[in-house]
């Protein structure tokens, strides 16, 4: 008998603003819907460990979709006349439109990098929507990336992005996954990941807006100490900043936890999600 | 043998020219990078991806090359067999500002993975 995973993939046609976008996405496990956001310039794999860990599927229906021009979800119709550029309201509203015509109740919405940035949009626009969230290497501001160099003809930007990455991931971090993870990026498409920059280095301040975040939904940043672009100290700062959230560093983590060292990320996650499903509230 | 003196520059271009993965992801990478470790520094001739010769230089980057410079503390840090955060590549180094590029930059975006497969060998040169 073959060894499969647990993960079943499909194809969603999610409508936004009189369009509808054809979205894959994947998912295990039942219970309370974990709706799981991957990072720039990558896809919904980065989160393979955790749809097949029957830990964490035993009490949740673990989902994660490819934003539209990632991994297996087309761009909409025009890609090829613009630039793109991800902004802070398309992410959120996207984020939610999924969620909705999945039906889903309540969900957690777990993010990474600009996932982890996005549940701050979240929070603020969507709290009552939402049972909890987790940001996951995400702050309140994350500046410097945007960059020419992810897009240009004389750069080849899959393998730049790839080498880029390895090193803001922890030594410690089983070398197989590190570059795994890198693969993932060497196969954005062309400009993805510098668009999905946009919104990570530009259009995401939340300086000053922590205090729209009514703490309905608690919140739990996760931060690996590796992570030099989301540093475990900005984390935390953006932590204090928001109501009823909470702050966790990760030992040698990077900026990648779930795919770099998910048995290591476990450990950190696995409380959290215990402390959703008992609804008890984080500490203040 | 001690950090960053010839004998460790030529412990590190063996370990680079012995990298098969190198010969394969550096085969049109042929530059002149600099080096500065501090108050040292070395202009280092890549050609195909292997570490063509060592000469201990001094002044502005290389014509259509780049240099990378830093204190010799941030160096020390790096080559630490696990470094510490922040350190653990020469991207990080180059965004964190530890590290000073100058030059051509595209020689950097094109051969970063090169570059940072290179550089991480520099942890088993020794101390």
């Amino acid at each position: 008998m073959v060894r499969m995973d647990p993960i079943v993939g499909r194809f969603a046609y999610i409508p936004y603003e009189g369009a509808e976008y054809r979205v894959y996405f994947e998912e295990a496990g039942q219970g309370v819907p974990l709706v799981c956001l991957h990072t720039a310039g990558a896809d919904c794999r980065e989160w393979r460990h955790q749809l097949c860990d029957p830990d964490i599927t035993r009490d949740f229906r673990v989902l994660a979709f490819d934003l539209p021009r990632h991994g297996k979800s087309l761009p909409p119709d025009g890609w090829w006349k613009e630039e793109y550029r991800l902004t802070a309201k398309f992410y959120a509203d996207f984020v939610m439109a999924f969620c909705r015509a999945l039906g889903l109740e309540k969900p957690v919405v777990m993010g990474s990098s600009m996932g982890g940035n996005i549940c701050l949009h979240l929070a603020a626009r969507f709290a009552d929507e939402l049972r909890a969230l987790i940001a996951v290497e995400g702050c309140d501001y994350s500046p410097g990336g945007f960059i020419d160099w992810w897009w240009h003809p004389h750069v080849h930007g899959g393998e730049v992005a790839a080498a880029a990455m390895l090193d803001i991931m922890a030594p410690q971090s089983p070398e197989n996954y590190r570059w795994e993870t890198c693969w993932y990026y060497a196969q954005g498409g062309p400009g993805v990941f510098k668009g999905d920059l946009y919104f990570y280095s530009v259009d995401h301040d939340f300086r000053d807006r922590c205090g729209e975040i009514s703490g309905t939904a608690p919140m739990y940043f996760l931060t690996g100490e590796y992570d030099f672009a989301c540093t475990p100290d900005l984390a935390a700062a953006t932590a204090r900043r928001v109501k009823n959230a909470e702050a966790v560093t990760m030992r040698e983590i990077g900026h990648f936890p779930m795919s770099e060292n998910p048995a290591l990320f476990k450990r950190y996650l696995l409380p959290v999600l215990e402390r959703i499903l008992r609804a008890a509230p984080p500490a203040l | 043998m001690a950090l960053f003196d010839r004998a460790w520059m030529e412990t590190w271009r063996r370990l680079v020219n012995a990298d098969e993965g190198l010969r394969v992801i550096g085969r049109y990478f042929t530059v002149d990078l600099l080096f500065g470790f501090g108050d040292t520094s070395y202009l280092v001739s890549v050609k195909n991806g292997a570490i063509d010769q060592v000469r201990e230089a001094a002044g502005h980057a290389p014509r259509g090359g780049l240099a990378l410079r830093g204190a010799r503390e941030v160096w020390e840090q790096f080559v630490q067999p696990v470094p510490p955060p922040r350190y653990n590549g020469i991207f990080p180094l180059v965004f964190g500002k530890l590290l000073l590029m100058e030059g051509d930059e595209i020689v950097f975006w094109q051969n970063l993975r090169a570059l940072t497969v290179m550089t991480h060998l520099m942890r088993a040169a020794g101390r």
